[in-house]
């Protein structure tokens, strides 16, 4: 398990304490958004530029930079210097999968200063399908056309490795982010969706169910149900909110940062920590320092071999 | 005082030669576009294998089919002007050297304006510590701070407006100044003291 | 039945409502700060709707935000302005024989020599009672036409059918707008080709940014429709005024402005009030032809009917009427293809829809007037169809925007010649650091203002050449959706070269294009001949 949970965090953050406070900014911090402005990325960066804020005193600037889940920002951020007053929010995928496609990405370019949160990876049916399991799957793509709603192509490659151990065909259907998912399954475009956590109130609702967790463990929703890696499929799909800057920045920064990060996630009164208790639920997920830049290596590794066995 | 219809372009001028500059230069832009822009600055092809091994349209699909669309219109416009002769074809305006001067002077004015928006703000930072009123390490420290995160754009919006008031009635009074000043002075109140979050130039750049 | 009532209610009450329930009035209070706005802009020489919602949209979204919320306040100011805007270009144009808007031209021809005769206030009157009951017309139409048009083309189209219709609809667009009809359509073309930049759905890395990292969101549309339709004019403006040595001109004498309209002549009016305002509606609801066509029409078919023609052109009323009643339908019923399809058709009518697809996440189109049975769910959400709703809340705010023009707009009417004195020599300078900074703002820093200046200068080429700017920012706004149709299609095809003709309807669109596109050509080499 490469997350250090909260608690750990926690002792960091107590040891360190605001008082003992190594390094303070030059003027104000720009947060950049690597999404749209209105979206949950962007509420999530924005209430906790506002707490770090509040705790520390500095002046945190969030800006939108949208484009491709954070690279269009993370292309610009790679060029700032690593002085702790530019930060970059997105999430691990950008960071070890989208460079694999992209001439001016590497996930060398960066630090990576904190995880937020992480997401609830799941597969998801509608509940009217009666399907229960990955098998119930297995056995209606028998009778009928079987389509797949992903956001990316990660996701994408994901649901044909899928597909492929299940020994079932499956067409695959693009559609714009995790709400684009959601929407297609409901309306009935597609009989499979990804889901990354915007499914909670659909699945609390029952009108979709959850067929397999997606990540290392099982997901909120159903505790019950088992990951993929559980039935055989080596596949582990989930990502985090992920604060990053520069390569380069010099590590009592980095712990700086880090440290009020977690002070705000851990403070069960924080509205950040709050926002993610209900949308990405349990709790927030911090993993920091040389755990994280471990995990995002490996991650990427992982999903370079990945797309080349898929793509013999 | 004659009107200018925003929506249909009334009275324009038939003349010149320029259907054929406009046809021909839509040609090279086709050429550029599918011989040297399009293979080194689109990463996936025409057409690209899916995982599933479907043939699906790549990123450069579309911009080719919109580029050869192109190919037709340019010729009938270059045919329609060949056809006609001196100054026939399609209704058309023209371009002189005038308009060029005065764009000239236009990208001057703004170029100059933006470059002092840049520029104000660290200039009057220096100023303010040479006298000793603050001690920034630099624009970008205090580029939270009023009044200086908003001098520069305070400046350089002033003497944009003032440049082009210059240019349109090629005099300045000390009113025209007053009304640059006092209008950039408004966008402030609002973008900077009315709104949260609002980056006015050139703080979303630094 | 009994479902068109529920979506109706819920539409009509979340334009009162706030997110957590509570009555909420901003939405009114935009409508009607916009109609203001509106009113007043139509009525400065030099200003127009188009341009005031150009440059109201960036500073809306800053200060309303981007969350679903923001929409309703957003969007009412916006038709505020479109709508009142119709309504104040008539003042100037009676009064000073300066129409305040490009529509309002025509309203000089009978209103001035009026307004000569010591009868302004009567033709004032009448052209403000002739816009707002023709404005209220063509929304009426609106309100039908849209939903059962979406209904039937959802039903009939797939997608190469709705590819075709875009292409057709720029093919119609091109030949209807301007003199140019051939680079009018390659200027669409090049419309659409520039908004290409940026990244796709596809995850290749963004494509064709000249290895710039910021152009990997693609260009920012707000910014550059500003530059090429605002800016572009600002500079033509200052040019001229530069060349000319026109200074803002002197006082002008307001003329006697005589008795009031009654009850009894605007009663007789209404006749002619609605024959303009079906000509308004019908031509508002093509895209692309515009207030100008359908006032030339509406007046030229008012002299040929009326008993007395050799009085328009005099101080003919009924000149007034026709004009103003044709030139404020256009409004309502140019919203028609906006809703029903997602194709805009004039400017007015693109700013909507960047308001749309820049706030919250609606969307126009044919999937708006889908009547999905409601659903309410406990702790989440209640399943509905969130377009239509936002749909009919859109036609409630178009309602309150009228009933503001009808009282408003009477009070401010009689006050408006004032505007005239506004300096234009120091006015658009000022708009121009004005849009400038909106564009910064909007599109978070250099990009979006350079965009700007750079859409600017392709707008001031495409005006100096006589090339009509508007299907550049219909293909510029479009072209996004025709390359998901397209692709679609093709991949849904089985990756057949002839993907788009294997539907009949889509082949028949297309041939019109084709035939619009000769008929073109055609008319280019006649034009010569006269």
């Amino acid at each position: 398990m490469k997350r250090i949970l909260l608690m750990t965090a926690a002792s960091v953050m107590l040891a360190a304490g605001p008082a003992l406070a190594e390094w303070n900014p030059d003027g104000p911090i720009r947060l950049w958004i690597g999404y749209g402005a209105g979206g949950g990325t962007d509420v999530q960066g924005r209430t906790l530029a506002k707490e770090i804020e509040a705790k520390r005193g500095w002046q945190v600037i969030p800006e939108n930079k949208a484009g491709d889940d954070g690279t269009v920002m993370s292309a610009q951020l790679k060029t700032e210097e690593p002085d702790g007053q530019t930060l970059g929010f997105a999430i691990t995928t950008t960071y070890d999968f989208a460079p694999m496609n992209s001439d001016n990405l590497s996930p060398e370019d960066f630090t990576y200063i904190t995880t937020t949160a992480g997401s609830q990876m799941a597969v998801l049916a509608r509940a009217e399908s009666g399907w229960k399991t990955l098998d119930d799957l297995k056995a209606a793509a028998a009778n009928e056309q079987i389509v797949w709603a992903n956001w990316g192509t990660q996701v994408e490659a994901g649901a044909e490795i899928v597909a492929r151990s299940l020994g079932i065909d499956v067409n695959h259907l693009r559609m714009k982010g995790g709400r684009g998912t959601l929407n297609a399954l409901v309306s009935m475009d597609a009989n499979v969706a990804w889901g990354g956590g915007v499914q909670k109130p659909l699945v609390e609702a029952g009108e979709l169910v959850i067929l397999s967790s997606a990540e290392t463990g099982p997901v909120a929703l159903a505790p019950d149900m088992p990951t993929l890696m559980d039935q055989g499929i080596d596949l582990n799909l989930g990502y985090q909110y992920i604060i990053t800057a520069p390569a380069g920045m010099p590590d009592e920064i980095r712990e700086e940062i880090g440290s009020v990060i977690a002070e705000i996630l851990v403070d069960p009164e924080s509205e950040t920590r709050q926002f993610i208790e209900k949308q990405y639920p349990p709790a927030p997920i911090v993993t920091q320092g040389d755990d994280l830049r471990e995990q995002i290596l490996s991650t990427y590794e992982a999903n370079v071999s990945m797309m080349k066995a898929l793509a013999e | 005082m004659k009107p200018r219809p925003v929506e249909t372009d009334a009275g324009v001028p038939s003349g010149g030669r320029w259907n054929l500059w406009l046809g021909g230069g839509t040609l090279v832009l086709v050429a550029l576009c599918l011989f040297v822009w399009f293979p080194r600055d689109i990463s996936s092809g025409f057409l690209k294998k899916s995982l599933t091994g479907n043939t699906i349209p790549g990123d450069a699909f579309f911009p080719v089919l919109l580029v050869m669309l192109m190919v037709p219109l340019a010729l009938l416009l270059i045919v329609g002007a060949l056809r006609a002769g001196q100054g026939g074809g399609e209704a058309v305006g023209r371009v002189s050297l005038q308009n060029l001067l005065f764009l000239l002077y236009a990208s001057l004015a703004t170029g100059g304006a933006l470059v002092l928006m840049a520029l104000g703000g660290p200039l009057v930072v220096w100023v303010s510590n040479g006298m000793g009123l603050s001690d920034f390490t630099s624009y970008r420290a205090a580029s939270g701070t009023f009044p200086y995160n908003v001098s520069g754009f305070f400046l350089g919006g002033t003497a944009l407006s003032a440049c082009y008031i210059y240019i349109t009635r090629r005099r300045l009074r000390g009113r025209d100044l007053l009304v640059s000043a006092l209008s950039t002075a408004l966008l402030i109140l609002i973008f900077a003291g009315l709104l949260d979050n609002i980056q006015l130039p050139p703080n979303a750049d630094l | 039945m009994d479902i068109l009532l529920q979506y109706l209610a819920l539409g009509i009450s979340s334009v009162f409502t706030a997110a957590d329930g509570s009555l909420w009035l901003m939405p009114v209070a935009m409508v009607l700060i916009g109609v203001v706005i509106g009113i007043l802009v139509g009525a400065t020489p030099g200003l127009s709707g188009p341009f005031a919602m150009a440059i109201a949209l960036p500073v809306l979204v800053s200060i309303f935000g981007y969350g679903n919320e923001a929409l309703y306040p957003v969007l009412g100011c916006l038709l505020g302005i479109m709508k009142g805007a119709t309504v104040g270009g008539a003042v100037p144009a009676i009064l000073f024989n300066t129409p305040g808007t490009p529509d309002a031209f025509l309203t000089t021809v009978d209103g001035y020599p009026l307004a000569q005769k010591g009868q302004g206030r009567r033709a004032i009157q009448t052209a403000h009672f002739a816009s707002v009951v023709g404005d209220n017309f063509s929304d009426l139409v609106l309100f039908i036409a849209a939903p059962v048009l979406a209904v039937a083309v959802e039903r009939v189209l797939g997608l190469p059918e709705k590819s075709a219709l875009i292409i057709l609809s720029l093919c119609f667009m091109a030949a209807v707008v301007g003199k140019a009809p051939l680079k009018g359509l390659i200027g669409g073309l090049l419309g659409m080709f520039v908004s290409l930049v940026g990244t796709t759905m596809s995850w290749d890395g963004p494509r064709m940014t000249l290895g710039i990292p910021e152009l990997g969101g693609g260009l920012p549309l707000t910014s550059c429709v500003l530059g090429v339709l605002v800016l572009s004019e600002v500079l033509i403006a200052v040019e001229d005024m530069r060349k000319d040595r026109i200074h803002a001109s002197g006082p002008v004498q307001t003329p006697e402005m005589g008795p009031k309209l009654s009850w009894v002549e605007r009663w007789r009016m209404m006749p002619a009030i609605l024959r303009g305002a079906s000509i308004g509606t019908m031509i508002g609801a093509l895209p692309g032809i515009g207030t100008t066509t359908a006032a030339t029409l509406s007046h030229d078919t008012a002299r040929r009917r009326s008993k007395t023609p050799e009085a328009f052109g005099n101080g003919a009323i009924e000149g007034v009427v026709a004009t103003e009643s044709a030139n404020s339908a256009v409004s309502g019923a140019n919203l028609i293809p906006v809703m029903s399809l997602g194709i805009p058709g004039n400017f007015a009518a693109v700013f909507i829809i960047l308001a749309v697809e820049t706030i919250g996440d609606f969307a126009f189109g044919p999937q708006v007037f889908r009547f999905t049975p409601i659903k309410e769910i406990e702790g989440f959400d209640t399943i509905m169809n969130r377009d239509l709703v936002m749909a009919f809340g859109l036609f409630t705010m178009m309602v309150i925007a009228n009933i503001c023009n009808w009282s408003v707009g009477s009070f401010l009417m009689g006050q408006l010649g004032r505007l005239i004195h506004i300096p234009k020599d120091v006015m658009l300078p000022v708009i121009l650091t004005v849009s400038l900074t909106a564009a910064y703002v909007q599109d978070g820093g250099y990009v979006g203002l350079l965009s700007a200046c750079a859409f600017a200068v392709i707008g001031y080429f495409l005006r100096r050449l006589g090339v009509s700017i508007l299907p550049f920012v219909i293909g510029f706004l479009l072209a996004p959706t025709l390359e998901g149709l397209i692709r679609g299609s093709f991949t849904a095809s089985g990756g057949d070269p002839l993907f788009l003709l294997k539907s009949p309807i889509a082949v028949v669109m297309l041939a019109l294009s084709i035939w619009l596109l000769v008929r073109m050509f055609r008319q280019s080499r006649a034009s010569l001949k006269a």
